[in-house]
């Protein structure tokens, strides 16, 4: 080993000069070192303002998506409270030996077809959906209660309907039913009643 | 005891910037004067320089301490080098060229080495020492410069410069004896 060694000349070689790489050179490459590799230096400003972006998208999706949900519960619960004014309930109250079937019938009709009916319905200017909801609540608000009572069970399904003039027939409310009866066929012209149900809801 | 090249290379692909730092100032000088003085063009030395560190940051990530990080320093350096001197169409030279019998590696390194030997000065003697070093054959001035600047032990510079050790033992042997001639006067 000593042969590839000679410590006189490795101390004489030092004494050549101990040159070190400037500081330009020096702070380039620690620069470079403080970077993660394969990352650019807009990558990180780029990466946080896509997440902003998407963000916000969302944000806004989500309340808008919650928005219209939001109406329609709104719109239930309002029409909930007018039921009392429903036909079948008001002429069901009356009667203290009706059926409890009768007595329990479903308040008033499902709005979910008013709904999407008034859904549909063209707004004029940049109305959002929930403000056209709004709108179309607050118009039909000032209704007398039989025609609000009308516009529910419009909304309710016609064996739905069928069901309850049944249950008002068997209870013995035959004028109650013969009215409805023939709101029925007013709004159902199309519908074919079975001679099964037709028993149930005709006067006999 | 400080941390080894090792765990700071280590620590610092895990992202500790620090640890390269002290690992840069360690091998910053050694590194730059093996360049300077291989490649005995201060420009392409110090361009080098910047390219083997890049390397060193841009390979952290698969950095696995199968070695002396020196000598992978070192193996980069050497790649470097070699490149440069493909470039300049210098052939990397081949091991008969260690043959002690072939002229070519005992032509005179340098007018300095060939001055009268009363001479004791020691900035003579130095400059002796420095054209000796830069006549030397690259392989020869690579390995002895390895040795010195580099700290890397036969085995490693001899997986540096992939070679065997018997061909490094047999550089650095010519080497020193060249540079010993040169500083005797």
């Amino acid at each position: 080993m000593a042969e590839h060694e000679d410590r006189e000349l490795s101390e004489r070689y030092r004494e050549l000069g101990r040159e070190e790489p400037s500081q330009e050179f020096d702070a380039k490459i620690l620069a470079a070192a403080r970077e993660r590799p394969g990352v650019r230096r807009w990558a990180l400003p780029l990466s946080i303002a896509a997440v902003v972006v998407l963000s916000v998208t969302v944000t806004l999706e989500v309340q808008h998506e919650r928005a219209q949900p939001d109406n329609q519960i709104e719109f239930r619960r309002e029409l909930k409270i007018e039921p009392k004014t429903a036909p079948a309930e008001q002429s069901a109250a009356p009667a203290a030996g009706a059926p409890a079937a009768v007595q329990t019938a479903p308040p008033a009709p499902a709005p979910e077809r008013r709904v999407e009916d008034s859904m549909n319905t063209p707004t004029a200017g940049r109305l959002s959906r929930e403000a056209a909801d709004r709108e179309r609540f607050e118009r039909a608000a000032p209704a007398a209660a039989e025609e609000r009572a009308k516009q529910l069970a419009a909304a309710e399904s016609p064996e739905r309907w069928l069901e309850r003039i049944a249950a008002l027939r068997h209870a013995g409310q035959d004028d109650e039913a013969d009215r409805l009866l023939a709101e029925f066929r007013r709004r159902f012209p199309d519908y074919r009643i079975s001679e099964a149900t037709l028993k149930r809801v005709e006067r006999r | 005891m400080g941390a080894t090249d090792e765990q700071l290379m280590l620590a610092y692909a895990a992202g500790d910037t620090a640890a390269f730092e002290k690992l840069y100032a360690r091998h910053k000088g050694g590194l730059y004067r093996f360049l300077l003085r291989g490649i005995k063009e201060r420009g392409i030395a110090e361009e080098l320089f910047q390219e083997i560190w890049m390397r060193v940051i841009e390979a952290r990530a698969r950095y696995a301490p199968q070695a002396r990080f020196a000598t992978w320093l070192y193996t980069i350096a050497h790649h470097r080098m070699v490149d440069h001197w493909r470039k300049r169409g210098l052939a990397v030279v081949p091991l008969e060229r260690d043959d002690p019998d072939d002229p070519a590696d005992w032509e005179p390194a340098a007018d300095g080495a060939r001055e009268p030997q009363r001479q004791a000065e020691t900035k003579e003697q130095l400059t002796r020492l420095a054209g000796a070093l830069e006549a030397l054959p690259p392989p020869q001035r690579e390995v002895f410069l390895m040795r010195e600047e580099g700290g890397l032990s036969i085995a490693e510079i001899a997986a540096a410069t992939a070679a065997n050790e018997e061909a490094v033992k047999s550089r650095l042997r010519y080497a020193l004896a060249k540079l010993r001639g040169a500083l005797d006067g």
